[in-house]
């Protein structure tokens, strides 16, 4: 099992696709990226909340006390209107990216 | 385009409220922060737990998984807070907090900054002051002279004033003018009711106030109506006179003043910076080509560049003129002459300016010192501070934020010798003016702070503090982080590529203050030469007094003769005098320039000489010494017999071969002077006398010829007194005596001559060497810092080596020579690129010196042996220090 490191603007994709259904909580998070992608990308504590914390002041998401499933007091990040925007301009630009990248990789 | 912008302005208006909110809240974010983590490390020993672990390990794996809980924290602040003003100011009270707990450091490095920063804010704003903008006229920088250079005479300058006729030729016929105007000095004689008072009257073309284009400070300048025919009478009154004799007492404006005579209207005061000349009063006087005045009045001639026109275009246009002038008035040009074009600032100020930029260096160099001492004081300071930097990186601070850090510290310190430097700097400038420079600087000048010249040592000392002041964070990039830390920051090595630099450091203020030094010993070698200097004359116990005579009156030879005849027996009698001459100008300069002749030699060049008109009793009163022949007598004196008496240097140059008593020398100028000319003016060598100075106390005297002052009416007329005390406590007897004579006869210019000499002949020297050796003092002592900093550093990081040393058997003086040799060879180092240097260096004050060659052998050794000593004591106690090193103190210290 490898981990992959990523760039910076991946992790930020990452984290608003996970949220842009339900609002989560940090650990949450980190869990469900790394089972999504069979634990090949683990996003270390130390890239996951400072990443939090800046999307939350640009204003793509908004954090909430809430109560977790364990019954515990936890912070809940939540998608916001920008931060929906945000993600979409991004998935379209990976898109056009990923497209563009296979065009080389399937002709030469 | 436009709603772009405004997106873009509201989206930062946005980003910048949210920052502050966060920083308002930064409380409240820490401790949700501190909930987040607990909370995550909580569901992270959950899942462990439930994946079969044991609880030790679960927690264990969970920490270790979390890793560095303070780098994430300060990550994570560091988002909140970046560019904000927060890491400002938690930096600056941090640096505040580092610098108050090092005191002496700071105090130091404060000090020094300011020492720096005074000298260099004061220096460059007098060069501001004089030499950039010294006047307040309108466009000065256009304004020239016109300079007739006799190219026989080895002097540079020249003639640049000119009688009426032929300064109205060169204003109508010259094409690069836009305006000219023309100022010649006499004297006006107030009557208060009370008694007759002397005052330097000032003639002016009545275009010059507009030419100045000053105002008044109260009422108006002259006006070119002024002079017309019929207006009444009006003059202007200088700030100086205005201050002096009148109190500054502003309801004297528009009172008549009865002047030479006549009612006339005071209309205008100046400000004190106008000073155009340095009259007491300005009056307008129009020129004209005929008239009585025609031939006696020398104006200078000032004119304004027209707007484009170059120096050289309006030097060839003038050329043409003054070749084709020297024909109409062959008298007023000499055989060969060049004619040049000066501007009016240059030729005020002349050799001056090189001295003045030549203390700029000088202190530019005691800047430099300053800035490698702090430099290198914060090097030192850097390598102490290894251990804090691994241990604040280690520990999770970023690079920018330790850099920002240092950086902070840097300016606070940069800021304080900031301050101190102001109000050094505002005494520096208080000195400055006291040191009585105004005989060599024109009044109009004004020494002020100059905040350009502020903001450059500013700058300079700014720069310096933050690229030292940087090098602790430089390790952070380039160096291992365990290394510090491990080494405990007390070993042998460490820092070497720094501890170059700093050696260099110190090489080079070493050398900077050689230089300095020198140039400072060879102006105070110069200047005690020119102070022991034989003047050929003795100007102790001598009073002068000028006495200018009402107006109208004492006009011919037989009526000056008559008053002359009374006074000097008076002046004689009077208890206390041993001496008593006629003179018309006072030593160290001799009397008017003429043209001669010796009868029966022929010669191509033209001689010239100065002759003096004195009575009998100008040798003795001057004590100068008689080599062949005799001097004046009574009855020479009284008879205006047509006799000389020469100097030796008369005799060099022009009775070389035969006696010289019995020539006969015709002098030209006698005979062609529009005021009382001397018929046939040959007169019979009596005696020679030995050389005194007449061209100023560093020129060599130039040949010069005495003549009984009864032959002409011409010329100024004042007398000298050699006393047997205090000159100047004779003066009320000497005034009494005057008046006794003639009550209509004032006292001006008068004074001792050894005061004269002081102010006249050696305020300008001295105002350099005053500043040298102020620079070189203070540059030296900062040195003498500097090379004690670093080995006093290096003692303190050897003292685990010098421990095992003495544990070993090592003695005192291994130890001392140890220290020593280390700091004596940078010191020898750097005396030896100074002394290189001031080879190089000294040439450009060449100038300035007198009697010494730039490369004076025993003023550089003498410098050398200064330096050294410096250097040696320096490093000297540092290493008798490392002898009181407790063998047992210094290896516990591991």
């Amino acid at each position: 099992m490898t981990k992959v490191d990523i760039l910076q603007g991946t992790l930020d994709m990452l984290v608003l696709k996970t949220l842009s259904n339900d609002p989560m909580h940090g650990f949450a998070i980190a869990l469900r990226i790394r089972q999504l992608t069979d634990e090949v990308i683990q996003i270390g504590e130390g890239s996951l909340y400072p990443a939090l914390y800046r999307m939350e002041l640009k204003g793509w998401i908004k954090a909430e006390w809430g109560v977790s499933e364990n019954n515990r007091r936890a912070k809940y990040y939540k998608l916001t209107k920008t931060g929906r925007k945000q993600l979409e301009g991004e998935l379209a630009s990976y898109a056009r990216l990923t497209e563009a990248i296979a065009k080389v990789l399937q002709t030469a | 385009m436009m709603t772009r912008l405004l997106q873009h302005l509201f989206h930062f208006v946005w980003r910048l409220w949210r920052r502050m909110l966060s920083l308002l809240r930064r409380r409240k974010h820490e401790r949700e922060m501190e909930e987040e983590m607990r909370f995550h490390l909580e569901m992270q020993i959950e899942q462990n737990l439930a994946a079969g672990m044991a609880a030790e390990e679960a927690h264990y794996a969970a920490r270790r998984q979390f890793g560095n809980q303070t780098w994430l924290k300060e990550a994570s602040r560091e988002m909140w807070s970046l560019n904000s003003i927060e890491t400002l100011i938690q930096d600056l009270r941090f640096g505040a907090r580092m610098l108050m707990k090092n005191p002496g450091f700071t105090s130091l490095a404060v000090l020094t900054l300011a020492l720096g920063i005074g000298a260099t804010t004061t220096i460059f704003s007098a060069v501001q002051n004089i030499l950039l903008d010294p006047f307040p006229y309108k466009d000065t920088r256009r304004v020239v002279a016109i300079q007739i250079h006799d190219t026989s005479d080895s002097r540079p300058g020249g003639r640049s004033w000119f009688q009426s006729p032929e300064f109205i030729d060169y204003q109508e016929q010259s094409q690069a003018f836009e305006d000219v105007i023309g100022f010649t000095g006499d004297d006006v004689f107030y009557d208060s009711g009370a008694g007759v008072e002397q005052f330097n009257g000032g003639y002016v073309t009545p275009n010059a106030f507009s030419f100045l284009g000053v105002p008044a400070q109260l009422g108006r300048g002259v006006t070119p109506d002024d002079a017309r025919p019929g207006a009444p009478p009006v003059f202007v009154m200088s700030y100086k006179l205005w201050a002096k004799r009148f109190n500054q007492d502003p309801s004297i404006l528009g009172k008549t003043f009865t002047l030479n005579g006549a009612p006339t209207a005071l209309v205008g005061i100046m400000p004190p910076r106008f000073i155009f000349y340095d009259p007491d009063l300005w009056i307008a006087r129009a020129m004209e080509r005929g008239g009585p005045r025609a031939n006696r009045d020398y104006w200078i001639f000032l004119a304004k560049l027209k707007r484009g026109a170059s120096a050289e275009q309006a030097q060839a246009d003038i050329e043409l003129i003054a070749r084709r002038l020297a024909q109409s008035y062959p008298d007023n040009y000499p055989k060969n002459f060049s004619v040049r074009i000066v501007s009016w600032f240059d030729s005020l100020f002349g050799d001056f300016r090189k001295a003045l930029y030549t203390i700029a260096a000088a202190v530019g160099l005691l800047l430099l010192i300053a800035c490698s001492n702090v430099a290198n004081m914060l090097l030192a300071r850097a390598t102490a501070r290894e251990k804090e930097m691994a241990i604040r990186s280690a520990m999770g601070a970023s690079r920018i934020r330790l850099v920002g850090q240092l950086l902070t510290e840097s300016l606070l310190l940069a800021l304080g010798g900031t301050v101190v430097g102001c109000l050094f700097s505002y005494a520096g400038i208080k000195g400055l003016v006291a040191l009585r420079y105004d005989n060599f600087i024109p009044g109009e000048a004004q020494i002020r702070l100059n905040l350009a010249a502020l903001l450059f040592s500013l700058g300079t000392a700014a720069i310096t503090a933050a690229l030292f002041g940087l090098a602790p964070a430089l390790q952070t990039v380039r160096k291992d982080l365990v290394e510090p830390l491990k080494d405990g920051g007390k070993g042998v090595g460490g820092g070497f590529g720094r501890g170059r630099m700093r050696n260099a450091l110190v090489v080079f203020e070493v050398a900077l203050s050689l230089v300095l030094l020198s140039g400072a010993g060879l102006l105070m070698r110069s200047f005690v030469k020119l102070q022991q200097m034989d003047l050929g004359f003795n100007p102790q116990n001598i009073l002068f007094a000028r006495l200018p005579f009402p107006r109208g009156q004492y006009a011919t030879a037989a009526e000056k003769q008559r008053f002359y005849e009374q006074l000097l027996p008076r002046l004689r009698a009077l208890p206390g005098v041993v001496a008593a001459t006629e003179t018309t100008t006072l030593p160290p300069y001799g009397g008017s320039d003429s043209d001669i002749d010796v009868v029966g030699k022929a010669h191509t060049e033209k001689w010239r000489t100065m002759f003096q008109l004195c009575s009998e009793g100008y040798f003795s009163t001057l004590q100068l010494r008689t080599i062949l022949g005799r001097t004046l007598s009574e009855t020479e004196v009284h008879g205006a017999r047509k006799v000389a008496v020469v100097n030796q240097t008369f005799v060099n140059k022009f009775l070389g071969n035969g006696y010289p008593i019995g020539q006969m020398v015709k002098v030209n100028m006698l005979e062609s002077m529009p005021d009382s000319p001397v018929k046939d003016p040959v007169f019979e060598v009596i005696g020679v006398i030995s050389d005194a100075k007449n061209q100023g106390i560093q020129e060599p005297p130039m040949p010069e010829m005495f003549l009984p002052y009864t032959i002409t009416s011409a010329f100024e007329r004042g007398i000298m007194v050699r006393t047997s005390g205090l000159p100047l406590s004779l003066l009320n007897d000497v005034r009494r005596e005057i008046w006794a004579v003639d009550r209509g006869v004032a006292l001006t210019l008068t004074g001792s001559l050894e005061d004269f000499l002081k102010r006249y002949s050696y305020a300008e020297p001295r105002f350099s060497l005053v500043l040298m050796s102020v620079f070189a003092s203070v540059g030296l002592a900062l040195v003498a810092l500097g090379v004690f900093s670093v080995i006093a550093y290096t003692v303190a990081r050897q003292t685990h080596e010098i421990g095992i040393r003495m544990a070993l058997g090592a003695g005192r003086t291994a130890v001392v020579w140890m220290v020593l040799r280390r700091g004596l060879r940078l010191v020898g180092l750097g005396v030896g690129v100074g002394l290189l240097a001031s080879f190089a260096v000294m040439r450009v004050i060449a100038n300035q010196l007198w009697g010494v060659s730039p490369r004076d052998p025993l003023t550089l050794g003498a410098v050398v042996v200064v330096v050294a000593l410096a250097g040696f004591a320096a490093c000297y106690f540092p290493a008798r220090r490392a002898t009181k090193v407790d063998p047992l103190v210094a290896l516990r210290v591991e």
